[in-house]
């Protein structure tokens, strides 16, 4: 199942669908621009694009790597119009601040790399449906922070990604997805979504179906990949 | 005729004369009964209005033993007539106004459908740093009476009280068992009918809160049979969270089937 719909306060304030994800061989990644940032959405899409040129992007041992090799690609593309540190690091903040949650599946076992707050959406065994929820406050952290040397009292500096690990003994599926599904996992809605996601049938069309008739609820962008 | 006005007239303590109450010494028995339905018609017709006291005149000069008789059974019978009369005037004094008030009337209670909130509580060691938020969670969950908490450490316990104890010391944790103990009380409250003055309170839905590191290490239940336990639990009508004391235990909560699952630390 692969979502990706614009919220509501995004859509009543003019602003894009900052979200973005990325499904490839055994990797689901999802990518959630911050508000905050001007153009959170550029950012998302640019890093997706550099990042699935890698040769060993499915490779969950050379994830991280891979992520700071992306980073690092973007900045030196733009470093040519903007040339300052002050430039640079305001460049980031209106684009790169994107929280990253990645999941690998492996042979015996699901792997999620984390950076920053969303949500990890597994099925178990017994075809019960799970959200685990990850969150930091208002301030979540971004990767792209490890980047900002002028930022005042910059905690996210030495901070590293999160590793969750899935046996496939105890779970059948396990996704990953972003904030914004917060009142599904809540159980604000009254229709039944876990059916959907335990589903074996690509249910895309009900799922959406449901967004779409909840979308008032839905204020930030959703997007989930299992 | 005159000997019969005579009878009456002495009864109703009229001045008669003496002479014409002496004079008849026997009564055939047809003008007996006359006198005595005419006797027991005057009686009646009185006893209604007994309230101006009759005075009957039993004076030994009534030599006659049947009149004698006579008057002393209609005596009798006016003074029962009066005194039931009295009882009746009597008991519709106590039955009137007053006595309604205190019937039960009957009062149709709606039926309310009531979600009743199970907290899993564990108490070890490893507790004690989020007694407050712990206390926090569960006075933020508890919205009336209609809760239940369910203490686990090396033996679960079931109880009402809220308070957190932060000085536990004991690392011996029995999550499987109050699985158990969580069925029992599920069990024991499902769709239960109670009722106050004005409505009538049915538990139909449950929502379960865990709070601990969703471990176990002293249980006499296996993980394979809490699991089922737990599985047909949330096949009714129940809604599960788990809040794990750190992010790396939350996996442990999925695997259990908890829909909804988050930390205590926030700590990155």
């Amino acid at each position: 199942m692969k979502i990706t719909r614009q919220g509501c306060a995004h859509y009543t304030n003019g602003m894009n669908n900052q979200d973005f994800c990325y499904l490839d061989q055994n990797l689901k990644m999802v990518l959630d621009g911050c508000s905050e940032a001007q153009y959170s959405e550029v950012g998302t899409r640019l890093f997706i694009q550099v990042f699935s040129t890698l040769p060993d992007r499915a490779k969950v041992e050379c994830f991280e790597e891979n992520v700071k090799k992306t980073f690092d690609e973007l900045l030196e593309m733009f470093k040519k119009w903007f040339t300052t540190k002050e430039a640079v690091e305001e460049f980031i903040m209106d684009n790169l601040l994107f929280t990253i949650v990645a999941c690998f599946e492996m042979e015996d076992s699901f792997i999620v790399k984390m950076f920053g707050d969303g949500y990890i959406v597994t099925v178990n065994k017994n075809d019960k449906v799970s959200y685990l929820k990850f969150f930091y406050g208002k301030r979540p952290p971004y990767f792209a922070y490890k980047y900002c040397e002028l930022l005042e009292d910059n905690i996210f500096k030495d901070y590293h990604f999160k590793t969750f690990t899935f046996s496939k003994k105890e779970f059948q599926k396990v996704g990953v997805a972003s904030d914004g599904i917060q009142p599904i996992a809540k159980g604000d809605i009254k229709t039944d979504f876990d059916t959907l996601i335990v589903s074996k049938v690509e249910s895309e069309y009900g799922a959406e179906g449901i967004i779409l008739a909840n979308n008032h609820l839905f204020k930030d962008d959703i997007t989930i990949l299992i | 005729m005159k000997k019969k006005r005579a009878f009456l007239g002495n009864i109703f303590g009229k001045n008669t004369d003496k002479k014409d109450l002496v004079v008849p010494t026997i009564v055939p028995e047809s003008k007996k009964e006359v006198i005595q339905k005419e006797s027991e018609e005057v009686k009646l017709e009185t006893c209604p209005r007994v309230n101006q006291k009759v005075q009957v005149d039993t004076t030994p000069e009534i030599s006659d033993p049947y009149f004698r008789e006579l008057m002393l059974e209609g005596q009798k019978q006016i003074e029962e007539a009066q005194k039931a009369a009295d009882e009746e005037t009597s008991k519709v004094v106590k039955t009137k106004p007053f006595a309604r008030e205190k019937e039960e009337r009957f009062r149709y209670k709606p039926l309310i459908h009531k979600t009743m909130v199970i907290v899993l509580l564990e108490e070890s060691t490893s507790m004690n740093e989020y007694a407050s938020r712990i206390a926090r969670i569960i006075n933020g969950a508890i919205k009336d009476n209609c809760y239940c908490i369910i203490r686990y450490g090396e033996s679960s316990s079931t109880s009402k009280q809220t308070d957190v104890k932060s000085d536990s010391s004991n690392d011996k944790v029995c999550f499987f068992d109050a699985i158990g103990t969580l069925n029992e009380v599920i069990a024991s409250h499902d769709r239960k009918i109670t009722e106050d003055s004005i409505n009538r309170f049915q538990i139909e839905h449950f929502e379960i809160i865990g709070i601990g590191t969703c471990s176990d290490n002293a249980s006499t239940t296996t993980y394979e049979e809490a699991g089922t336990l737990f599985n047909e639990l949330l096949s009714k009508k129940v809604k599960a969270k788990y809040f794990c004391t750190n992010e790396n235990l939350m996996p442990k909560a999925a695997a259990m089937g908890f829909r909804s699952i988050g930390s205590l630390s926030k700590e990155y």
